[in-house]
């Protein structure tokens, strides 16, 4: 019981890891059945709800998320995985009582079987456009979901009687303008066949190396075509298609710690991803450093100057500082709220400013994940400056206002099924007050010297981590490196160590940015929190802080292969 | 059409070893997939390197190992009121390792260890491997599983000998059984359906609803696969073997008029989508399950009734395999690190084991199970295989005689009642191999040819208005994830309620007039073994019920029972408890704008 809870408190995020998708566009001409059965079945759904029952319905949207994917694994020169689907999701969001209070407000009592509530409720429907088969799909959901509502609404009206007022009387929705808008039609037949021979060829390439115990590269590609209608008249359809090649070694070093390292490349074309021997000069490098961690001397706990460099610090700053200006997190009882308190304050270094910016397609060369156009509320999305020059501005916002936020931004996100929260798309850390790189790497030395130690951390590659942002549990972060750096202050080699994650509280950490480089990386990857999985980036110059905290990692207990791998006799 | 499995058998005693004690014995075919098959190339070439050098130092190397290989390719597709709601081809080679460390008499299994909780052990040495026939990889992906699974028996056999010592254990049978070396060639199989016409029919089909404005939801789900499996073991066995299965479900959903949800799913199962009933017969049959359910959406649920059930169709067939066949199967009790696994798992076979040489049935009634029987009246049992999950030849058991249980049906994991396997060891997915019952072949000598008259009759003897005639059962009812979520927890609370029997999900009454009524929201109320003495009538003519059994966690077995129908005498029928909810607020938009 205690793991659903878990989850619950724990925005986790395993960013890196988790998958991939493609792009494909074309004009809609044609007045789309879909999207027009969905509105016909809404009208007619909402005219009667919202006169017939008390509590009566003042919302109703829905949701059609069509996915077609294609998902290609190879491991050792062999196809592991090679499946093909096409489903469309329908999610329905139904509000009863008033935008002032209404049946999605949080209940401040503890359930035991309120995980329930975070689970999932999404329906299967026709992936034709079949009108007849639709609508009583549509129907079927919308009279569940309003029973659903009606029921919360009564135990939110009843909680409110004996609970003691919030903190924030802020409304739980906030009133928007209508949206039309029919994007491209996103489609995805299939993947050239020769990306089966590339995959089972540049598989074939760590056999040369035994002691790599597991690997694989994957080739994922989705179209997702979203469908919107709600019932103030927004009505979007918008798809695209994305695309993400990944690189995977790992090992257990004879300690019994697992390593493992991953290169993702992502793309909205499947010709932008890197070629065969691009994919060979991948593996070769994670190969390098992989034996590097594998013979690499474990790191004490320690306290001390360390370097996040480009794509850690963006992940760093993903996990630690995005999931916290996240709208919602400053309304709920529940939640921490790091920086409910400190618009207008300073949080950072005066030469950082942030912002997101969902409408940026690409940084430089690189396409972004986060890219999006309208929200999953139907709000067109909104570059938002969150910090200006190490000050706090604004927040994420979804249609769940908070004090003096009361407008949507258009953040509004989630993963079919699920309820809609702020989440991240595109954050962006800049920097007015940058060095080169090596200039950098030269100030952390400085910084040991001056603080006495004899060696600072750079951190490379994160796979992810967690923050907990409730107040039930310590408002901690972990975050797990794959890659980590030891520079000595003397002048020795710098060296790969292994065996740590980062753990810190995240005012301190932010307090103790001392410069940072002209670097900037990108990390795509999709970010998974209650709301569920979303595509997300964050660009990032490589930072330098006076002191960072990291401790020991959890260890595996098991041995290597007591045999020789089988290739290895030959 | 499923091959018909080739079942000469040709016996040799192979030159016995220096125990003297094995030989092996070689069923069908010619041996070219053992010698040409990649998969057995390298599945021998790592069985040797495990047999031969795996050892961790201080620690006993394995006594047995055996690898499954599994190709699956399935193709499922789903439709709704006229809509396609998705084709899936799923395809994967999967790879199942049996480790074994200790001895035959104990070794790391039978034990429930706390830490996980024992409950998704049966998951333990499952893997995905590659799909391409490639050595290398192959290889290499049962090294790597061999290594993790001799590591985990090691680490499971060291915490079961050490919660031993703790607990008085006495007189427990050994840990695992020796069998006569099994060599079994049998011929693969290989997906072939019309997927355009498929599509076509069970878009038709979902359209059957159109015509029944009482029913709130349904679905279609056709899903037909191939499993090729690849055995090999460090006894000598080794088998392949192709199998094949169909099914087509249909689930409509409604409430009745007080809000009562009510429900019916029927099931067409077969080897190949040709062995199901033609598409006119289905159609039917789907059109007479939406008319009986709209019947019960206007009836009253309340019922009190004591007297004779006639089981017929599918629900004679659920009927033994709950009562009968699980009841010989039998089954182990594990040793647990923490008594309290014992009861949130309890074992649910096996509860009548204990009854060898006792009357648990007429003596007009004998039964036997035979896997390898591969058809009945034309009709293919999706129960049949030739050789059985562990590996041993799968055989006839005569389990009851003139009403005296006789034999059990047994894996290869000993009990007290049961220590030789006769090849009725079954894995299903997620869950250990257990001994399960496979084509059930239910007799009587004493048979009528009316037996509805039959029942009639007994009614006005016992003057009661109608009897109950109950024809399919819930036992393949499919869950969605909030209902299984729920099935789940309550699974906890249940314990020493349960009824042997599920929930009938069509049952009516037939009146002495011949008339019927449908009947809604039934349950059998204390349904013990005992109820099968209680059996006073069998029909001629034979049900053949291809089952596909689902248990809480949705773990599927197919089942075929060959019976009569029969009547059951002095059965309680009450109610079950439901949870009604109001009706939709709006009426269905398909048949809204009609009249």
């Amino acid at each position: 019981m205690f793991k659903f809870l878990q989850c619950r408190v724990i925005a986790l995020c395993l960013s890196t890891f988790l998958l991939m998708l493609p792009f494909k566009g074309f004009a809609q001409t044609q007045k789309d059945i879909v999207l027009s059965t969905m509105e016909t079945e809404l009208n007619r759904s909402f005219k009667v709800l919202k006169s017939v029952n008390k509590p009566a319905i003042y919302f109703l949207q829905y949701t059609i998320t069509d996915l077609n994917t294609i998902r290609i694994t190879a491991s050792y020169g062999a196809i592991e995985d090679d499946s093909k689907n096409n489903n469309r999701y329908l999610t329905v969001d139904t509000r009863v009582g008033s935008s002032k209070l209404d049946n999605t407000h949080e209940l401040r009592g503890d359930n035991m079987f309120s995980f329930a509530s975070l689970m999932p409720s999404e329906k299967s429907v026709t992936i034709e456009d079949d009108p007849t088969s639709l609508r009583a799909s549509l129907w079927t959901e919308t009279d569940k979901n309003f029973k659903k509502a009606q029921e919360q609404f009564i135990k939110v009206t009843s909680e409110k009687t004996v609970k003691v007022t919030e903190t924030d009387t802020s409304p739980d929705f906030s009133s928007a303008k209508p949206y039309a808008f029919t994007g491209q039609t996103a489609k995805l037949d299939s993947v050239p066949a020769s990306s089966y021979e590339l995959l089972r060829k540049t598989s074939s390439y760590v056999k040369k190396y035994p002691w790599i115990y597991y690997s694989s590269i994957s080739l994922n590609a989705t179209a997702t075509n979203k469908y919107l209608v709600n019932s103030e008249g927004t009505k979007i359809k918008n798809g695209n298609v994305s695309y993400l090649l990944g690189v995977y070694v790992g090992t257990t070093a004879n300690d019994g710690m697992k390593l493992y390292l991953y290169k993702p490349f992502y793309s909205k074309k499947i010709e932008d991803l890197p070629d065969e021997n691009k994919i060979i000069q991948t593996i070769d490098s994670l190969i390098q450093n992989l034996k590097a961690l594998r013979d690499a001397p474990i790191v004490e706990p320690y306290t001390g100057p360390a370097i996040l460099k480009n794509y850690a610090s963006a992940v760093f700053f993903h996990e630690i500082f995005g999931h916290r200006i996240e709208g919602h997190r400053q309304k709920s009882e529940k939640e921490g709220q790091t920086f409910t308190k400190k618009v207008g304050e300073k949080i950072l270094p005066d030469f950082i400013s942030v912002y997101d910016n969902p409408t940026q397609k690409k940084f430089g060369n690189e396409e972004l994940n986060g890219y999006y156009l309208y929200d999953d509320e139907g709000i067109l999305a909104e570059k938002v400056p969150v910090v200006e020059n190490g000050i706090l501005k604004n927040f994420l916002m979804s249609r769940s206002p908070v004090e003096n936020f009361s407008r949507s931004n258009g953040h509004g996100r989630r993963e079919h099924g699920y309820k809609v929260v702020a989440r991240q798309g595109n954050l962006m850390v800049e920097s007015k007050n940058t060095v080169p790189f090596a200039k950098l790497r030269e100030m952390l030395i400085q910084e040991c010297k001056k603080q006495n130690k004899p060696y600072g951390l750079v951190f490379e590659d994160i796979s992810g981590g967690f923050t907990i942002t409730q107040r039930s549990f310590v408002q901690a972060f972990k975050v797990i490196p794959l890659l980590v750096w030891r520079v000595y202050a003397d002048g020795k080699p710098d060296e790969i160590v292994r065996g740590v994650d980062i753990v810190g509280t995240p005012l301190a950490s932010f307090s103790n940015i001392l410069a940072t480089a002209d670097d900037y990386a990108v990390f795509n990857g999709y970010c998974g929190a209650e709301s569920g999985s979303v595509p997300v980036s964050c660009v990032s110059p490589s930072i330098l802080v006076s002191e960072i905290e990291v401790e020991k990692k959890e260890k595996g207990q098991e041995k290597p292969p007591i045999l020789p791998a089988p290739l290895e006799k030959k | 059409m499923l091959k018909k499995i080739y079942l000469i058998c040709i016996m040799f005693l192979a030159t016995a070893n220096i125990y003297g004690t094995s030989g092996t014995s070689r069923l069908g075919g010619d041996g070219n997939t053992f010698e040409k098959s990649v998969v057995f190339k390298a599945m021998n070439a790592e069985l040797k390197r495990t047999t031969g050098k795996l050892k961790m130092k201080d620690n006993p190397a394995p006594y047995y190992v055996a690898y499954l290989v599994h190709d699956q390719n399935w193709l499922t597709i789903k439709t709704d009121f006229g809509g396609l709601i998705s084709t899936t081809h799923d395809k994967a080679r999967n790879l199942i390792i049996t480790m074994r460390v200790g001895n035959y008499k104990l070794d790391n299994t039978n034990f429930i260890s706390e830490r996980g909780m024992g409950m998704f052990s049966g998951m333990s040495g499952y893997s995905t491997g590659p799909m391409d026939d490639n050595y290398d990889a192959l290889q290499n992906s049962l090294w790597l599983g061999t290594d993790e699974q001799y590591k985990e028996a090691l680490d499971i056999l060291a915490q079961k000998k050490s919660a031993m010592k703790n607990q008085v254990i006495t007189d427990i049978p050994d840990d695992f059984s020796k069998v006569t070396p099994t060599v079994y060639e049998g011929q693969e199989t290989k997906l072939s359906v019309n997927e355009e016409e498929w599509v076509k029919y069970l878009k038709e089909l979902s359209e059957v609803f159109k015509k029944f404005p009482k029913i709130q939801t349904s679905r279609i789900n056709f899903s037909t696969g191939q499993e090729n499996q690849y055995f090999i073991d460090s006894e000598g066995s080794k088998n392949t073997n192709g199998n094949l299965i169909t099914s087509l479900e249909i689930i409509a959903k409604t409430q009745a008029k007080n809000g009562d949800p009510v429900k019916d799913l029927i099931g067409f199962y077969g080897r190949t989508p040709e062995n199901l009933p033609d598409f006119k017969t289905i159609t039917a049959s789907v059109e007479e399950m939406a008319k009986n359910l709209s019947l019960e959406t206007d009836i009253q649920k309340e019922i009190k009734y004591s007297g004779p059930v006639l089981f017929t169709d599918q629900a004679v067939g659920e009927f033994f395999f709950y009562l009968l066949g699980k009841g010989v199967s039998t089954s182990r009790t594990p040793i647990y690190e923490n008594q309290m696994f014992a009861q949130f798992l309890p074992e649910e076979n096996g509860f009548l084991t204990d009854k060898i040489n006792q009357t648990i049935l007429p003596a007009s009634f004998s039964v036997y199970d035979d896997p390898t029987i591969t058809e009945k009246n034309s009709i293919p049992l999706i129960g049949s295989f030739p050789i059985d999950d562990e590996g041993v030849k799968s055989q006839r058991v005569e389990i009851v005689k003139d009403g005296v249980l006789k034999n059990l049906l047994i894996s290869r994991t000993p009990t007290k009642e049961g220590t030789k396997s006769n090849g009725h060891g079954r894995a299903i997915t997620g869950d250990k191999t257990k001994a399960s019952c496979a084509n059930l072949f239910v007799e009587s000598t004493d048979k009528q040819e009316k037996i509805k008259e039959k029942l009639i009759n007994l009614c006005k003897e016992k003057k009661l208005d109608y009897g109950i005639v109950i024809s399919r059962f819930t036992s393949s009812m499919t869950m969605e994830k909030e209902e299984m979520m729920l099935s789940f927890l309550s699974s906890f609370q249940e314990q020493g309620s349960k009824s042997l029997l599920p929930e009938p999900l069509y049952a009516y009454k037939l009146y002495t007039d011949g008339h019927t009524e449908p009947l809604r929201n039934i349950r059998l109320k204390e349904i013990t073994p005992k109820v099968l003495k209680n059996i006073i009538g069998a029909s001629s003519e034979e049900n053949v019920c291809n089952l596909i059994i689902r248990d809480k966690f949705m773990r599927e077995l197919p089942v075929s029972v060959i019976t009569p129908s029969i009547i059951v005498d002095e059965i309680d029928i009450t109610n079950q408890e439901t949870r009604p909810v109001t009706l939709p607020v709006l009426p269905h938009p398909y048949f809204s704008g009609k009249k």
